[in-house]
């Protein structure tokens, strides 16, 4: 039983996890946040939803969705980032703000604001392993966003680009008389991070089966308290922050009251910023 | 190769170079040196493209670079040392060299990466440390030594010997010496102007953002002006 809980909510966990790279890796860049991330999230299930209404194959969904979604991360720097870099600090955050109000109005004029039953486009199998029972979906889930965490986390630490990343998020001035042309580095990112939401939209879709323009809201949320319980700025922070997430998540539903859900994790959010305000991973001055 | 005519630049209403002039031949060693505040800084920042000038214009081997941005301006060849040294902190020695590296192939990065061990020797013994825990003159070195990295033709260092110790400054002026055997071209801005002036071919001297005396290093060293604002007056 405790085994089955572990799995499911490592599962859910890594869904948080990818919200919170996305969120980590603007924040490193700009050392700003994207209030709209959440609703990327959630255009990117809706894209996946589309997509897979139109009959194709599950991959091929979670490929265009990814896609969408990156490209919509792009726009968003485009509009709420690129025009503020000299205004007040506080600027970018209201824009976002006001940019994922405006994501969420429009997917309720383009998909409605009922909930959306989400097609099935495959045969849902289930393994049983000694007592502990896993799906296909939890498999595609744990695959997915465990290859592209480790996969992301790799490109940072030892590409050339990655570097490049790095360098800019540490000293922008720096890289660009390195040679880094730091505008393409901040659009890559914002492509990664939108294309991250959008995976993890469409995989939690496929769990929860019915989606609502208002689910990245908390959705984003969450991934922001990953963040911080993982550490601001650390990368691999962000993804143990989200399993852990999950894993209490599920726990909680399990063992002890479900309606409680929220106010443990938010409060776990306050237990850190007052008592570990560095998060597991973070640095303790920057 | 570097040719800079009527240059102004400021930030915001300050104005801080005004029509300035100046030039680095192939196989130079040029310094420019001047107070705090003359405006040695921006001439540099106006090249690598970091502040685009109001008015003027650069050219660099016969083409317009005039308010290209930096990783432009690096790849045609020219390269800063900035001020300050800059070392990426939370990166290792060697990436911050790779980092140097990065508009070159990669099999060249390593032969460079080589090159460089052999000029500093204390970078290989260094390369898995981070960068912030490297002392000031070691960071000089890798500063430079990653500048070296993109294969520059054209270096402009700002301040190399600032803040290190006496015995540090004077190994720095060594490698920079060093270096015009390498077939780089240097722009050296010091307020260490002495030293700065022993080893370099030619000098200019700023004030307020104009060039107000130019020449050969040891005309400058014996002009009796420079001694006077620059030299402390002793003889050297």
């Amino acid at each position: 039983m405790f085994l089955q809980q572990l799995i499911n909510g490592l599962t859910l966990g890594s869904t948080y996890s990818l919200l919170a790279i996305g969120f980590t890796l603007v924040l490193g860049l700009l050392q700003m946040l994207n209030i709209a991330h959440g609703d990327v999230f959630m255009i990117g299930a809706f894209l996946g939803l589309t997509f897979s209404l139109l009959g194709m194959p599950l991959y091929l969904a979670l490929i265009l969705a990814m896609i969408g979604a990156g490209l919509l991360a792009v726009i968003i720097e485009r509009l709420c980032f690129r025009p503020l870099r000299k205004a007040h600090f506080l600027m970018p955050l209201l824009s976002t703000i006001a940019f994922g109000i405006l994501l969420q109005n429009v997917a309720t004029q383009m998909w409605g604001s009922e909930p959306s039953r989400y097609p099935q486009t495959m045969e849902i199998a289930q393994f049983h392993l000694g007592s502990v029972q896993i799906s296909s979906i939890d498999i595609i889930i744990l695959v997915v966003s465990l290859g592209f965490m480790i996969g992301i986390d790799l490109f940072v630490r030892k590409t050339r680009f990655g570097r490049a990343m790095r360098a800019t998020s540490e000293k922008p001035q720096t890289a660009s008389i390195l040679g880094v042309d730091v505008n393409m580095v901040i659009i890559v990112t914002f492509f990664a991070s939108g294309a991250l939401a959008g995976i993890a939209g469409v995989l939690t879709a496929l769990v929860y089966l019915q989606i609502t323009p208002f689910i990245g809201i908390r959705q984003g949320l969450i991934g922001m308290v990953a963040m911080v319980i993982g550490g601001v700025g650390s990368l691999r922070g962000a993804m143990i922050g989200g399993l852990m997430i999950g894993i209490i998540e599920i726990m909680n539903d399990a063992y002890f009251t479900a309606s409680y859900r929220d106010i443990i994790l938010f409060g776990l959010f306050f237990v850190f910023i007052v008592f570990k305000p560095e998060g597991l991973f973070g640095a303790k001055e920057r | 190769m570097l040719t800079i005519r009527g240059i102004e630049a400021g930030y915001g209403a300050i104005k801080v170079l005004k029509k300035l002039d100046l030039d680095v031949q192939k196989g130079e060693i040029v310094t420019l040196i001047g107070a705090n505040g003359a405006g040695k800084t921006t001439v540099l920042r106006v090249i690598s493209g970091l502040l685009a000038p109001g008015k003027g214009e650069i050219t660099f081997e016969n083409e317009r670079i005039t308010g290209l941005p930096p990783h432009k301006t690096l790849r045609r060849g020219i390269c800063l040392v900035p001020e300050g040294r800059e070392i990426l902190s939370d990166m290792t020695v060697l990436e911050n060299l790779l980092m140097g590296g990065f508009i070159r192939r990669r099999d060249e990065v390593n032969s460079s990466v080589k090159a460089v061990f052999e000029l500093f020797p204390i970078l290989r013994e260094r390369q898995t440390q981070l960068g912030k825990t490297l002392s000031g003159g070691e960071q000089q070195m890798l500063a430079i030594g990653r500048a070296l990295m993109s294969k520059p033709k054209l270096l402009m260092m700002d301040e190399p010997s600032l803040g290190l110790a006496p015995i540090l400054v004077n190994e720095v002026f060594l490698k920079i010496k060093e270096l015009r055997s390498a077939d780089v071209d240097i722009l050296l801005v010091e307020q260490n102007a002495r030293k700065a002036l022993k080893i370099a071919d030619r000098g200019y001297v700023l004030e307020t953002g104009q060039i107000v005396l130019s020449g050969s290093g040891q005309d400058l060293i014996s002009n009796e002006r420079i001694r006077a604002a620059y030299l402390g007056g002793k003889t050297g």
